[in-house]
């Protein structure tokens, strides 16, 4: 990959990229707003929920967005940040097939389901069905604090950001730094799938 | 035979073993592991045929719910 140096390099290179996100929630919103400031130009987002007053407490959204479809409220907010973002939306609930479909075309796909089993689901139809497609999947967000037991697994094309633990129970909610802190992950990591390491990493 | 297992060396019995014998060896029984065997996704249905043998890279992700 050609070295990419300096702001306008990078902007310039991510504006030719193209990233799935797979859920529109506390994950997906969070990091699809740092792709969408980092200059990613084109993202694919599918989600088929709405946006809840209990959602406002980790995900991307405002007092005055509960009731629309998620997709929709995040588009919106992304095109405030800016308005030259191609944004393509489905308000779908995603299987493996209609994910296969959608994100076929993408250079990163962002695993950003709730259930376990769902993100089972995207990362063995990705693997499987779209080789050579890298996804950025999240396992272990739940609580508070233990900032420092979320790590970064990469294994060929599929990368996993979390502690791999702590699952998300009425006990133990996702709160807002911990979820944002997980998203922030996968979009550096997405980030260093579509520019590659920065110089002097040799991974 | 050793194998690597999520980046450590694991010491296991015998010359090879199922994914799904590697994963009951260890204890590990949670609902959701992904499972990469040198690099290739062995999927859920494929556990007792995909074989790992001495010197075999596995990496076996716990997937829990929270997004």
């Amino acid at each position: 990959m050609a070295k990419i140096e300096g702001r306008d390099a990078i902007r310039a290179a991510l504006a030719k990229k193209r990233v799935g996100i797979a859920g529109a929630g506390g994950l997906g919103s969070n990091c699809a707003a740092a792709l969408a400031r980092a200059g990613v130009g084109s993202l694919v987002i599918a989600d088929f929920d709405t946006v809840s007053r209990d959602n406002l407490d980790r995900q991307y959204f405002f007092l005055d967005q509960v009731g629309m479809a998620k997709v929709d409220a995040l588009a919106a907010n992304l095109a405030r940040i800016d308005p030259g973002i191609r944004i393509e939306t489905a308000r779908i609930r995603l299987d493996a097939d209609s994910a296969v479909a959608l994100y076929s075309g993408c250079d990163v796909i962002v695993e950003a389901f709730d259930e376990a089993a769902a993100k089972s689901m995207l990362i063995e139809a990705v693997l499987s069905r779209l080789p050579g497609v890298p996804v950025v999947a999240a396992s272990g967000l739940a609580g508070w604090g233990a900032s420092d037991s979320i790590y970064v697994r990469r294994c060929g094309d599929l990368v996993v950001v979390g502690d791999e633990d702590r699952e998300v129970s009425p006990n133990l909610p996702p709160v807002a730094p911990r979820v944002g802190v997980v998203a922030n992950f996968q979009a550096n990591e997405a980030l260093e799938l579509l520019l590659g390491p920065m110089d002097g990493d040799d991974r | 035979m050793k194998i690597l297992l999520n980046g450590e060396t694991a010491d296991l019995p015998g010359d090879s073993l199922s994914v799904r014998a590697v994963l009951a060896a260890k204890g590990w029984s949670f609902p959701l592991i992904v499972v990469r065997v040198n690099g290739e996704l062995a999927a859920r249905d494929d556990w007792n045929d995909t074989i790992v043998s001495d010197g075999d890279v596995m990496e076996a992700i716990h997937l829990v719910s929270g997004g």
